[in-house]
């Protein structure tokens, strides 16, 4: 494996670990602070929903009921193309359980692509699904 | 286990090696200080109020084991308060009276055992029951065998009369008759009435009295009887069953179905789930039932349950109603229960109950004030799902024909044309969620899981990622053969720019190599770059993770086209002149969407057409105007 994707890839898992750590934590516990995860023109899709925007990410997030969420895979891999080639991108998936207030937890999926702006990882696109969102909205 | 219950009516002391009655060996006779939780309050006070004691008894050497004796017998009577599910309950009550020695063989041992001498005990009439916790109360008539069923029935109801004399279950044993009651008053009659009969051969008859819960077991019969007991009770109207006293019911009248035995009432629940499953009224009134632990399933198994009448049982304590918390009750009756008693003052009574119902309207018949809340609404509901984002619709297009012909191949025998759908330096991984508890539906991919929360070495989370064209098809092939339910998918195109696309796919597929159990959900990110004249995969992560019940049940069963997933809609390009399997496979679909013929049936069409799609179509056209089809290609 080429050197330079070899760091890369070893680069992709601590900040993968890192920011699905930070980012759980605030949405469960300091979703006051969400907004200051995403780029100023970030994109957020939450179950086919779009907040576009980091301060409509923000409003998207407060009125979310209070979650907590429980992360059981991660997977990460930097993308290595012409268009990333001055700012490092990684893509990031991860899948776990979410419960809403004192409902019970359900399982979902979530992908993040993450790209560093100056000193800071920010994110791009937060692309959020529940597992069986759409297979409950069918039997109704 | 047999088990012991509260119910002393006697001051006589029993000892361990007094057994009075063989029938009863070994599971009664505690000593004394279980009293101290007995409902017979009032026989301590009158009679040995020295033994309730929770300190060790002073007698001799064998204090400390009198101690731990009383503690374990306390801790069983406080047991049997709380869990009295057992059939044996018997404490002997007016047993054995003195003149009755030569007919009783084991009293003798009494006499020589007892350590304690008798304090006497008073004439009949005196002798006190005290309702145990069931209610029920087994009647012993010894030697009553030797007499006519009937005339024995007969005589006892002198002795009651003019109240009705009911007895349950009665049967004549080697040594006895033997029947139950269920009234306290009717039993105390009776135990009074002990040798006030004359028999025909001179004899007096005796009455033995004592708490006893007749046993029941239940199978498939009593189930079936239950189920037609409760049947007539239905009201369909009104969605309400009516179970009021109903061991007394006639259907049941061989059986002794009491709803206060836990099993029998899960029994009875079962039935109900199983009939009645949107039940919204339920009365259990008059049923002795005094436990309520096990009701906890009723809000799963009775969702749609909204009045409970519980009238008339024995429901001792108001926290004993937790089991019932999760039911969303509206109407509940409560009065004629212990507990009332409890809650002396009716505000503090109907705070209580609120509390535990928050929904609750009524109350004992009474409807309550609305309750005073806050302005924050309990529940926010999350936003409704959307089966498809496009950041930008001029990418639809290119997503539909991407994730169509994508799925196509990858769903076909042979994944090797995939090849064309990935960068020269492509990335591919795999996550799976493994539940053991699931079953293995997942095991295949689980060596292939590049799952960094649990791997922490970097080599083996490098070598779980497939780089490179080669590499990444030939890892897909091996993959378990797959069929996609392309009316699952929900389809997020996050990014969309000239130089890179991002795509998230979540949805449903079938794992062909598997014949049950096969359908698994997924998730895939696709980083996507365009080359050449089109486009190809430079990233890819797929996740996959066992359905839940509602995706089991939706998978594959929509027969509407989905108007969301851009995925679904119908293929309008025809078939270029150089042709591989996936294109093929993909005419054939098209020709069967169209013809309405099978699969099969459209393949045979395409090939006799040489793969001509609008030859196909219009061959097809005449030959089922012509109705030269037979009828076997439109089997499916």
């Amino acid at each position: 494996m080429d050197a330079e994707i070899k760091s890369k890839i070893d680069q992709s898992y601590r900040t993968a670990e890192d920011f699905t750590k930070l980012y759980y934590e605030s949405l469960d516990k300091r979703r006051h602070q969400m907004s200051r995860l995403y780029l100023d023109n970030g994109l957020l899709v939450w179950n086919g929903n779009e907040a576009s925007g980091k301060d409509n990410i923000q409003k998207y997030f407060q009125e979310l009921p209070s979650s907590s969420h429980n992360v059981v895979t991660l997977d990460t891999q930097p993308i290595i193309d012409e268009s990333t080639e001055f700012a490092p991108t990684f893509i990031i998936q991860v899948s776990g359980n979410v419960k809403f207030q004192e409902n019970p937890s359900k399982p979902f999926q979530q992908s993040f692509m993450i790209t560093a702006q100056g000193d800071k990882w920010k994110i791009a696109t937060d692309c959020f699904r529940l597992q069986d969102a759409l297979s409950l909205l069918e039997r109704k | 286990m047999p088990k012991r219950n509260n119910v002393r009516v006697e001051n006589r002391v029993w000892n361990r090696n007094q057994n009075n009655d063989n029938r009863y060996n070994g599971n009664q006779f505690v000593e004394h200080d279980d009293r101290a939780e007995n409902l017979g309050k009032q026989m301590i006070r009158s009679k040995n109020t020295r033994r309730v004691s929770f300190k060790p008894s002073g007698a001799g050497g064998t204090g400390g084991r009198q101690f731990n004796n009383k503690q374990k017998n306390l801790n069983m009577a406080i047991k049997a308060t709380i869990d009295e599910d057992d059939d044996m309950v018997d404490f002997p009550v007016g047993l054995n009276r003195d003149g009755n020695y030569h007919r009783n063989p084991n009293a003798r041992f009494r006499r020589r055992g007892s350590p304690i001498p008798r304090t006497g005990h008073g004439p009949p009439g005196m002798r006190k029951l005290i309702s145990g916790t069931s209610g029920w109360f087994l009647v012993t008539i010894p030697h009553g065998q030797k007499y006519d069923k009937e005339y024995v029935l007969r005589e006892l109801q002198t002795l009651v009369t003019p109240d009705p004399f009911i007895p349950y279950y009665v049967k004549v044993e080697s040594s006895a008759i033997s029947f139950y009651l269920d009234d306290i008053k009717i039993a105390q009659a009776l135990l009074n009435g002990d040798r006030s009969i004359s028999l025909p051969d001179g004899f007096k008859m005796m009455i033995k009295v004592r708490c006893s819960i007749p046993q029941v077991q239940i199978d498939a019969n009593l189930k079936e009887k239950m189920k037609l007991a409760m049947s007539k009770r239905y009201t369909p109207a009104t969605k309400a069953l009516d179970l009021t006293k109903f061991h007394r019911d006639v259907d049941l009248k061989e059986v002794f179905c009491g709803l206060f035995r836990p099993t029998i009432m899960l029994a009875a629940i079962d039935i109900i789930a199983e009939n009645i499953p949107d039940l919204e009224a339920l009365d259990l009134s008059d049923n002795k039932i005094h436990l309520l632990d096990h009701f906890k399933c009723l809000s799963k198994k009775l969702p749609c349950l909204k009045i409970l009448h519980m009238a008339d049982n024995k429901i001792i304590s108001p926290n004993a109603l937790d089991a019932l918390k999760e039911c969303q009750l509206v109407d509940l009756v409560l009065k004629g229960n212990p507990l009332r008693h409890r809650i002396r003052d009716e505000t503090v009574y109907v705070s209580e109950i609120r509390k535990k119902f928050p929904k609750l309207l009524r109350l004992d018949f009474v409807n309550l004030p609305p309750p005073m809340g806050f302005d924050i609404p309990d529940e926010i509901s999350i936003p409704s799902p959307k089966a498809s984002y496009l950041c930008n619709h001029n990418g639809a297009d290119i997503v539909r024909q991407f994730l169509e012909q994508y799925f196509i191949i990858f769903d076909s025998n042979n994944r090797q044309p995939l090849l064309d759908a990935y960068h020269e330096h492509a990335m591919f991984s795999l996550t799976v969620t493994h539940n053991s508890q699931q079953g293995q539906r997942l095991g295949s991919y689980l060596p292939h899981n590049r799952n960094i929360v649990r791997i922490k070495d970097y080599d083996a989370r490098n070598r779980h990622l497939k780089c490179g064209r080669l590499p990444v098809v030939s890892f897909l092939s091996e993959l378990p053969a797959t069929q996609h339910d392309p009316h699952s998918f929900a389809v997020d195109l996050s990014l969309f720019t000239s130089k890179l696309i991002l795509l998230t796919v979540t949805g449903l597929y079938r794992d062909k190599s598997k014949p049950s159990e096969n359908i698994c959900s997924f998730q895939r990110i696709l980083a996507i770059v365009p080359s050449g004249s089109g486009f190809c995969i430079k990233n890819e992560m797929l996740h996959i993770n066992n359905p839940t019940m509602a995706q089991i049940k939706a998978a594959f069963k929509s027969n509407a086209p989905s108007n969301a997933a851009p995925v679904a809609a119908p293929p309008t390009t025809t078939a270029p002149p150089s042709m591989d399997d996936a294109t093929k496979l993909q005419m054939i679909q098209l020709m069967s969407q169209r013809s309405n013929m099978n699969l099969e049936w459209s393949e045979k069409c395409l090939m006799e057409t040489n793969w001509d799609f609008d030859r196909a179509a219009f061959v097809f056209t005449e030959l089922n105007n012509q109705q030269k089809i037979p009828p076997e290609a439109f089997a499916k």
